[in-house]
């Protein structure tokens, strides 16, 4: 009892020493974004530079560099592999301590987050044409009217659907929303338990269904990206159009949940068909086999509701750090791996679908059936709205999203719901 | 012949539910521990099949060979080993003295230091996760082992333990020694100490685990991959952006997962004496 006592005192006491030692106030911590450097000249590049990149990217982009290294021969680059796991927290730690590499890969969703920080450099004028690259990746990289990221992979999402399944039912991929659900359950009359698998329940849900509002002809943010707009007719269009699968019961409720769950359903005959990107290929491949992706798997652009067939557009872009110890031999880089033949060796070494549009016109790019898909899907595919809030929203809209999946909600209502929290976050963004 | 008489009276009914209940909480506390045993020797197409079965069709090592011919692996293996034991020591010695003093010896502002340290118990880590990297960044000792074991030498949850196990020490021993003329020195090392082996025991686990198994503190403050430790190491070559090699990941769990087994099943006995007598986990 007495020591109870002392207890509470003590960590009252303590507490409140903390406080005042730590100093409880607050300060705004927006600070100003980067500001434009000066522009990179041709010359070429010297001195050594270190750069993060994630995953696979990191393990792989040495032998990229090899070639960088070898064209400018007083330059060197040191790549760090970093894991795409928690990788935000590192740059965001990095930019706060000023203690940075020159140059890191991100995430295309993510660079409103970091360059609010004010520890990105925006890109230096005329470093690379905007036009050259997929008009989604271009618009991932700009945040409140500059530009901060320069577009190096992209990645979409396309319709897998069993071919096997499809002949024996006579039937074409679905070019409208109108041959969509029809052409789903033709495949389940041919024994899938369900047509089509769809996020719900999972984080990173959004991914799957906002587009279903684009290709209604929504757009989630006002002219100027300062205010969402979810409640409006065509993003309700799209939610009950999301709906309309569950209630025909042509896809679970419970949706796959984690990385991994849907393959062996897909394989299996389960699941007759799914939307997803250009790994789904590999992973498909060690779930059943080079033989079953052969013969089994088709890949078709998404079906296209009144609006456009727009998918959601992911990807990878470089940025350059605003403590960047040399940061004209980090952009020179930049740009060097931004030319359509390190597009293409880039394709060649990691399998990841270049973000420059004219990389695609020889070779295996050119040629390949299912890259053709994905290269007409990236023409229309968009990025979220480049807020520094977006990560906010999609949760609330991953949230409202299942509720409707489970039919707990009508799509209006969670539109409803959706609109008034993310207007409550706001979208950060001030012009 | 009485003993014998007990445990048959009580053995049918209540015995054999306890048993039972017993029996139910292994298997579900194993099951996991089994599924990684027996996943990490399969291909991860193998792993995520659908329906799944218990036993590998086909066992194979591939997985730990991929994992083995990854550059550096032995080393992530080493800084991870070091960091680890390192903070180990540094919590016994640093938290044990710390303990001693909060709980034997009298001086000016030992409750609002000891309330310090509680409050530190209190204060969620991701709030001073940020400035801690700023500072340790600072003291320009990212990218180096100091920068890994640093923050974690001293823990207040140490300093705590450390605290209430020597509290309990009857203050007739320490009296005892001085009397005999032994210094704080002295009576902390040949006294104190000697009887703290369970609670030692204890905060050598929790700190081992807690390193061992630490993920985001490395991951910021190594700045090239020969700093890197397990768990980074292993995010790095399992989990990408679009997928997860599961094979790879089982594997490397498997790795990172049974030296903590053997390090509990070692000091085990001094674990349970030490959660027995202190209270906390």
């Amino acid at each position: 009892m007495l020591f109870r006592s002392h207890l509470v005192r003590t960590v009252v006491v303590g507490s409140v020493a903390t406080l005042l030692l730590t100093g409880c106030g607050r300060t705004d911590t927006r600070q100003k974004p980067g500001s434009a450097g000066s522009p990179i000249d041709s010359s070429p590049a010297t001195g050594t530079i270190t750069v993060w990149a994630m995953g696979t990217e990191g393990e792989l982009l040495p032998k990229l560099a090899a070639g960088f290294e070898k064209a400018n021969t007083d330059a060197k680059v040191k790549v760090t592999a970093v894991p795409w796991q928690d990788y935000g927290k590192k740059v965001e730690t990095a930019i706060a301590s000023g203690d940075t590499p020159d140059a890191t890969l991100v995430g295309a969703a993510d660079i409103a987050m970091f360059a609010t920080t004010g520890g990105l450099e925006q890109v230096p004028p005329k470093l690379v044409d905007d036009a050259a690259f997929y008009p989604g990746a271009a618009r991932s990289s700009a945040f409140e009217g500059a530009t901060y990221g320069v577009p190096w992979y992209v990645e979409t999402r396309s319709l897998f659907y069993r071919k096997d399944l499809a002949q024996a039912a006579n039937v074409s991929a679905p070019k409208t929303w109108d041959e969509y659900g029809p052409f789903l359950k033709a495949l389940q009359k041919q024994g899938a338990k369900w047509g089509l698998s769809l996020p719900t329940g999972a984080a990173q849900s959004w991914q799957g269904v906002l587009p279903f509002m684009w290709q209604a002809g929504a757009r989630l943010t006002n002219d100027g990206g300062t205010a969402f707009t979810f409640d409006t007719p065509e993003a309700l269009k799209g939610l009950e159009f999301y709906q309309s699968f569950f209630t025909s019961k042509t896809v679970s409720r419970n949706g796959p949940v984690s990385l991994g769950e849907i393959e062996p359903q897909f394989v299996a005959g389960s699941t007759a068909a799914l939307i997803s990107g250009p790994w789904e290929e590999s992973l498909l491949k060690s779930a059943g086999g080079a033989s079953f992706v052969a013969d089994k798997v088709g890949i078709a652009p998404l079906p296209a509701g009144p609006d456009s067939n727009a998918s959601y557009m992911g990807g990878g872009q470089w940025t350059v750090f605003k403590d960047a110890k040399n940061r004209e031999t980090a952009w020179k880089f930049i740009r060097w791996m931004a030319q359509p033949e390190q597009q293409k060796a880039w394709y060649g070494l990691s399998g990841d679908l270049p973000a420059v549009q004219s990389a695609w016109k020889q070779g295996k790019l050119a040629t390949d059936p299912a890259l053709k898909v994905f290269q007409t899907q990236l023409k229309t595919a968009q990025p979220g709205p480049t807020t520094t809030t977006w990560k906010q929203v999609t949760a609330v809209v991953d949230a409202e999203i299942e509720k409707v999946a489970k039919g707990v909600t009508s799509p209006k209502a969670a539109l409803e719901q959706i609109q008034s929290k993310a207007a409550a976050i706001g979208t950060g963004n001030k012009r | 012949m009485t003993n014998h008489a007990t445990t048959r009276r009580s053995f049918p009914a209540t015995r054999l539910l306890l048993y039972g209940a017993l029996t139910l909480g292994v298997c579900a506390t194993l099951a996991p521990f089994a599924w990684m045993f027996l996943g990490s020797v399969r291909p991860t197409g193998e792993i995520v099949a659908h329906p799944s079965s218990w036993l590998p069709a086909a066992p194979t090592l591939t997985n730990f060979e991929q994992l083995l011919s990854k550059q550096n692996f032995g080393l992530y293996f080493l800084n991870s080993a070091l960091v680890a034991v390192a903070c180990v020591l540094g919590n016994l010695l640093f938290c044990s003295m710390a303990g001693y003093a909060f709980a034997k010896l009298e001086f000016a502002g030992k409750s609002l230091l000891f309330g310090l340290v509680l409050t530190m118990l209190i204060i969620p880590g991701v709030t001073t996760f940020v400035p801690l990297f700023v500072l340790v960044s600072n003291m320009g000792l990212s990218n180096s082992y100091l920068g890994l074991i640093l923050p974690f030498l001293v823990t207040p949850l140490g300093v705590f333990l450390m605290r209430q196990f020597i509290r309990d020490v009857p203050d007739s021993l320490v009296e005892a020694a001085r009397l005999d003329g032994a210094g704080e020195t002295r009576t902390f090392l040949r006294v104190i100490l000697p009887l703290c082996r369970p609670a030692l025991a204890t905060l050598a686990i929790l700190t081992f685990l807690a390193q061992w198994n630490n993920f985001l503190w490395p991951l910021v403050i190594a700045q090239t991959e020969d700093h890197y430790t397990l768990p980074v190491a292993l995010a790095l070559f399992s989990v990408g952006a679009n997928g997860t090699n599961y094979g790879l990941l089982l594997a490397g769990a498997v790795t990172v997962v049974t030296p903590i087994i053997l390090l509990f099943l070692a000091l085990q006995r001094y674990f349970i004496q030490g959660i027995a007598s202190t209270g906390i986990k």
